[in-house]
């Protein structure tokens, strides 16, 4: 699944099958040594970890949510990017999608329907989401999927 | 029970005060230098914590901090400046197997990682599910990689079958009158005593899983004697482990705090 989700936005080969573990749906990046741990507590104590390593995503039915720290991964291998400004960096991390008059500039051929990575002017990743009307138009441009705003609201729930 | 009476004994004469809050520089993500720059821009005035590695007091800020894309990234944890010092002292390195007791919300968790440069392994317990999420999402916001979060009481430390290099033991406390409307009229010396209890049984624990020469650092935010200098004296008595420093801090800038340093010198057979 969290292959799937890395191949749309690069066929680079990210992440090591044997380096994930996951947790009830939550999928870790985990190294040897942490592994190493896991085995010793899980013999003596039976228990598994609620958390391991660096989280990546979580899996829930056929959708794969990543973690900032999965896209920060990602984000040297990424080549459409749309770049805003600061007033519409700061909507899209509440969650909005973003219209033609925030735009700096974009990275990459950014296509109709692709997924594109969106930064601030700064090179912050802000998150990602879907090009859906052409950059001229009135519409929205990129529809938000997912933003670093997403743990606030999480915190919050 | 007249709380004022028992500081001035040990050296201090109350008076109302309200910390400032503080934040600590996340330098697994940012540097101190580049977090500050984007911080003025947006007239967030801090002050650097002194006697802390990462610091800052928060003097005046237009907007809670919280809500800034470099929160959201991880690139500071807001975090009173006395508890950070708590982390500094233990002083993990990079290869150390660490075991932190009290984890949740994962302050000191995300600095016990930061300062052994994402490596090496923490073990960090929790008790209370609910107190759980807290912690994860600061690991998640902080990009931690090196620690293994359990629900597992801390009393049942030893259970877990490893010897830890270095433990920090951040004990549930009674925590003091700047973090609490009313506390002098919410505590008294019973409930003291019953957190203090608590602490000698998790000492107890630490102890048991701590390597031969490792360290131990034990803190509170409490300024009750029975949960600090006396827990440490028990803990002295009772164990072989020597104390290497120990420091006390009253609330002023800070909260109020204290924190020990222990080494183990022995097995508990070897302990007269």
């Amino acid at each position: 699944m969290i292959e799937n989700f890395i191949r749309q936005f690069t066929k680079k080969k990210i992440v090591d099958q044997k380096d994930l573990l996951v947790l009830h749906e939550k999928c870790f990046f985990v190294n040897e040594r942490l592994k190493k741990t896991m085995e010793i507590i899980a013999k003596k104590t039976s228990q598994e970890p609620i958390y391991a390593g660096l989280y990546l995503g979580k899996q829930k039915g056929y959708t794969f949510f990543p973690s900032v720290s999965l896209l920060e991964i990602i984000k040297p291998f990424v080549h459409d990017v749309i770049v805003v400004n600061d007033e519409v960096a700061f909507l899209f991390i509440c969650g909005r999608d973003i219209f033609s008059q925030g735009i700096l500039k974009k990275r990459g051929t950014c296509a109709e329907n692709t997924l594109v990575f969106v930064e601030d002017k700064e090179n912050n990743l802000l998150g990602f989401g879907k090009r859906v009307h052409p950059i001229t138009s009135k519409k929205e441009v990129v529809t938000n999927i997912f933003d670093v705003g997403d743990f606030l609201r999480r915190e919050k729930d | 029970m007249n709380f004022s009476e028992r500081y001035a004994d040990l050296g201090w004469h109350y008076k109302p005060c309200t910390p400032l809050h503080a934040l600590r520089v996340n330098t697994l993500l940012i540097e101190e230098k580049k977090l500050l720059e984007k911080l003025k821009k947006k007239n967030i005035i801090l002050e650097k914590a002194e006697h802390t590695k990462y610091g800052h007091f928060i003097q005046k800020t237009p907007f809670p901090l919280s809500s800034t894309l470099e929160y959201l990234k991880g690139y500071f944890f807001l975090q009173d400046a006395a508890t950070q010092k708590a982390v500094e002292l233990l002083n993990p390195h990079a290869q150390d197997l660490v075991l932190d007791m009290c984890s949740s919300p994962g302050g000191k968790t995300t600095h016990l990682a930061q300062l052994m440069q994402n490596k090496g392994v923490i073990v960090a317990l929790e008790l209370k599910r609910e107190r759980m999420i807290a912690l994860k999402n600061n690991l998640e916001r902080c990009q931690i990689r090196n620690s293994l979060v359990y629900n597992i009481n801390s009393k049942d430390a030893p259970s877990l079958g490893i010897l830890f290099d270095k433990i920090l033991l951040d004990a549930p406390c009674s925590g003091n009158f700047t973090q609490e409307k009313d506390w002098f009229q919410k505590r008294n010396l019973e409930g003291i005593q019953r957190n203090a209890s608590l602490q000698r049984e998790l000492l107890a624990s630490a102890f048991h899983c701590l390597k031969n020469e490792g360290e131990l650092v034990y803190s509170t935010c409490s300024l009750e004697p029975e949960e600090n200098e006396e827990n440490c004296a028990w803990f002295q008595k009772e164990f072989p482990v020597k104390m290497l420093s120990f420091e006390r801090i009253w609330p002023d800038k800070t909260t109020g705090f204290f924190m020990a340093k222990f080494k183990k010198t022995g097995k508990i057979n070897d302990h007269p």
